[in-house]
């Protein structure tokens, strides 16, 4: 019994006693990195220091450019790719192109980096040719489209959907089956990001029946962010024959935006679907397309069960201008007063 | 006392032995996992611009619903604080839950609040909205005013009222960095199966707060505060962090987490019979998922801060720990059910166990295993090995947890500038050690038996206001 307990506390004190050295080295760790820290965030600012006032003014003075070269020394070029990539992100247009022309020189590094085996590496080397290298790059950023890393691939989707790029479009929507966990919302904001050269490529996506489903969804909500009107008649056929409910709601979102009063009769069919996402957008569309004929349907829809559709319905009678109905509402008791009374305080309709 | 007793409390006195143990192994071994996600964390956000990332591209609407109950010092400045947030879209709705002080004409007066309609789109229940205003100066400023029920009941309130996906559930008396939501929404647009994303809690007593956002970061002049400091970055670097790079994140923090609203309100809203409404909530996620077959994933984002002024006298530090432990314990009592329930996953495998057994009766032990230690000790019936080793393992371990978590601070966000902030760190995590830790063990032990008795209130929290946090 004391032979195993003694041995116990033996094995004990060694383990105190390796934790007592884990605890001092990390202390000395972070003392270390501080002090590394300290160093590297002070040459930092010496380069910074030295590079602010020619960069800034060859933004101003493109014919300075040249000059900017001179003080950057072979062995600080990558800590100047990064100086000028952080006042790229901030700038359009043709602030960023001089910053590229500036980078240019000095990204060739970055190519190679772009296999590396780590994640992290590659993302930043991807970022930057994104950012300052096209269209020198243009194959990196593209092939990054297909990394391993869904991170990597999407930092060059985002770095190819510009309008300046409109071209990568059809490469951008061909990969986003890769990005399936990531929010629609933002893939279609990226998709719209391109502008309508995109438009196109969005239609056919949309239309396509052998596409994923979720991809025409997000395809269909950039056409809508980009307004796209001759997307509309896409939009209805979708609404009158799937049954998908992301991809039915973002075909009736788009109509919404861009619908017509030709493409009434399957948005009124879907103002009866059990689904109440589904019936509140099919009201908002209807507050578009929909006639006069459409307001006792839509009037009717304040008083859903659903808080959701409700509100879209009282929203949809304000876009079909008729406030009139609201008002009186407003003026009543019940929950239906208040709804009327908030729609019609609303600056903006969401 | 006779032998068979004696043999008793040696085996107990062994028992507290092997439990510190097995405590700081599981603590220590957290905190390794925390290392490598946050160094993999670290060079990720090196290489993304979040701004680009998010707030340039369908960023998704936040709902900021923060209960205010009598905040009348920090109130005003709090909520200008979240005005000046950097997000492309958010609504402020602060639920004032029947102030007996002048929380509401506080807010009245410096934001020019009126009388304005909006519509519930959730029903969960709670105690009656006197009136719903809305700053003339601020559109998207909104406070609601309603009959006391509690901060779960104006969470649910607050809810109610809700129409964007997501809501971030905060204290009224936190302040937000102004790039906190963009940080805390990212596994939102990464991961469209996420629900719930917690940020980290950091001290702002000490620091230096100007129109309500933190300019210096100090370390507190109190020296209850300091310990708590510490106290912070071991849970939340190295705990929080450790946990989430297991996937399997139990709790995320009331002051200052996001949700997806629409599961939320399945999942039945705040629990209003508890203290401990947020981790209940997360727990309940777990469970209203699993259950339903419905994918999901719960966050610990490090880096997005939400600063809280923390007790600095001993009384009120007590009465937080004491309702933080009784809410522990009710939320794992309530739902017991998934302990080492494979069909919850690693939440129920491990997270869940760990709580249970280590955070939950840990304290218990501990306390119980100070008092039997000091009479053994007394009795002479500890020899020097055995005495040594109990001490070694209570504060040596605690040591190097401590200083690990300070190292991982260090690697990843260095918010305290001061070499003598960093040193002063150190020199906490040895003294805490010897007195504050085991005093917060008699706090945590007071919460467990409170629990018991069926104590149910809040207990009095002092505020001070930002400008005189020091």
């Amino acid at each position: 019994m004391f032979g195993f307990r003694d041995t116990a506390l033996v094995y004990l004190s060694y383990v105190v006693a390796g934790l007592l050295v884990t605890a001092v080295s990390f202390a000395l760790f972070a003392l270390n990195l501080r002090a590394r820290t300290a160093l590297r965030e002070k040459r930092w600012r010496r380069l910074s220091d030295r590079w602010r006032a020619p960069v800034l003014l060859a933004l101003t003075e493109p014919s300075t450019m040249d000059a900017v070269h001179d003080v950057i020394p072979p062995r600080d070029r990558l800590h100047f790719v990064r100086f000028v990539l952080e006042y790229a992100q901030r700038v359009r247009g043709n602030e960023r192109e001089i910053l590229g022309r500036l980078a240019k020189p000095y990204l060739a590094p970055l190519g190679e980096r772009v296999w590396s085996r780590h994640s992290e590496v590659r993302t930043r080397a991807v970022r930057t040719l994104g950012m300052l290298g096209l269209p020198d790059h243009t194959d990196e950023v593209v092939g990054a489209l297909d990394d391993p890393s869904p991170l990597v691939a999407m930092i060059a989707a985002k770095s190819l959907a510009r309008k300046e790029h409109a071209e990568h479009a059809a490469d951008i929507l061909l990969y986003l089956k890769r990005f399936e966990g990531w929010s629609r919302n933002f893939m279609a904001s990226m998709l719209a990001s391109i502008g309508p050269d995109a438009a196109p490529a969005l239609r056919a996506s949309l239309a396509s029946e052998t596409e994923v489903i979720w991809v025409r969804a997000v395809s269909a909500e950039a056409l809508r962010m980009l307004r796209d009107p001759y997307a509309a008649d896409t939009a209805a056929q979708v609404v009158e024959i799937e049954e998908d409910r992301e991809l039915l709601a973002s075909a009736l979102r788009l109509l919404s935006e861009v619908g017509r009063p030709t493409h009434v009769t399957v948005v009124r069919v879907r103002c009866a679907s059990p689904d109440f996402v589904i019936r509140s957008h099919a009201l908002t569309a209807l507050g578009i397309v929909g006639g006069e004929e459409d307001i006792p349907r839509i009037e009717e829809a304040l008083g859903d069960e659903s808080p959701w559709v409700a509100i879209h319905a009282a929203r949809a009678l304000k876009a079909a201008g008729r406030e009139d109905i609201l008002e009186e509402l407003a003026d009543a008791k019940g929950p239906r007063a208040l709804l009327a009374r908030q729609v019609l305080s609303e600056e903006v309709l969401r | 006392m006779s032998e068979v007793v004696w043999t008793v409390i040696m085996g107990f006195n062994y028992l507290v032995l092997v439990y510190f143990v097995v405590l700081n192994t599981v603590y220590l071994g957290t905190s390794l996992f925390a290392f490598g996600a946050l160094k993999r964390y670290a060079m990720r956000m090196k290489s993304l611009d979040l701004d680009d990332l998010v707030t340039a591209a369908g960023a998704p609407p936040i709902t900021l619903v923060a209960p205010a109950f009598n905040e009348e010092a920090t109130c005003v400045e709090s909520v200008r604080s979240l005005l000046t947030l950097d997000y492309p879209e958010f609504e402020i709705v602060v639920v004032n839950d029947g102030s007996s002080d002048a929380t509401l004409q506080r807010m009245v007066e410096a934001f020019n609040l009126e009388a304005a309609p909006r519509l519930p789109m959730a029903s969960l229940p709670t105690a009656p909205v006197r009136e719903v205003y809305r700053s003339r100066r601020h559109r998207n400023l909104w406070v609601v005013d309603k009959v006391n029920g509690g901060k779960a009941d104006a969470l649910n309130a607050g809810i109610n009222l809700c129409r964007t996906p997501l809501f971030c559930a905060m204290d009224a008396d936190s302040l937000l960095e102004p790039e906190a939501l963009t940080r805390i929404v990212r596994p939102f647009l990464e991961d469209s199966r996420t629900i719930a994303a917690g940020g980290i809690l950091r001290i702002v007593n000490g620091c230096e707060v100007k129109e309500g956002q933190v300019v210096r970061v100090r370390m507190p002049g109190n020296v209850w505060a300091r310990f708590q400091v510490l106290e912070y970055l071991r849970a939340f670097l190295s705990g929080r962090m450790g946990w989430h790079a297991l996937d399997a994140t139990l709790v995320i923090s009331g002051a200052f987490g996001i949700f997806r609203r629409s599961t939320v309100v399945d999942a039945g809203g705040y629990a209003t019979d508890t203290v401990g409404e947020d981790m209940e909530m997360v727990v309940r996620l777990h469970r209203h998922c699993a259950e339903r077959g419905i994918p999901y994933r719960i966050h610990f984002v490090p880096d997005p801060v939400a600063w809280t002024e923390c007790p600095e006298s001993l009384r009120t530090l007590g009465r937080q720990r004491d309702r933080w432990q009784r809410g522990l314990l009710q939320s794992l009592m309530r739902h017991r059910k998934m302990l080492f329930r494979r069909r919850y996953g690693r939440a129920g495998m491990l997270a869940f166990p760990y709580f249970f057994f280590l955070e939950m009766l840990g304290p218990v032990i501990e306390f119980i295993g100070y008092v039997v230690f000091v009479i053994s000790l007394a009795a002479g019936r500890l020899d020097g090995p055995i005495v040594v080793a109990f001490l070694m393992v209570a504060v040596v371990m605690g040591i190097a947890l401590s200083v690990s978590a300070v190292a991982l601070e260090e690697l990843s966000f260095r918010r305290y500038p001061r070499v003598q902030d960093l040193l002063q760190l150190f020199v906490l995590a040895v003294a805490e050690n010897l007195g504050y830790r085991q005093l917060s063990t008699w706090w945590r032990f007071r919460g467990v038996v409170s629990a018991l008795r069926g104590r149910t209130g809040w207990g009095r929290m002092d505020r001070k206001g930002f400008g005189a946090a020091k």
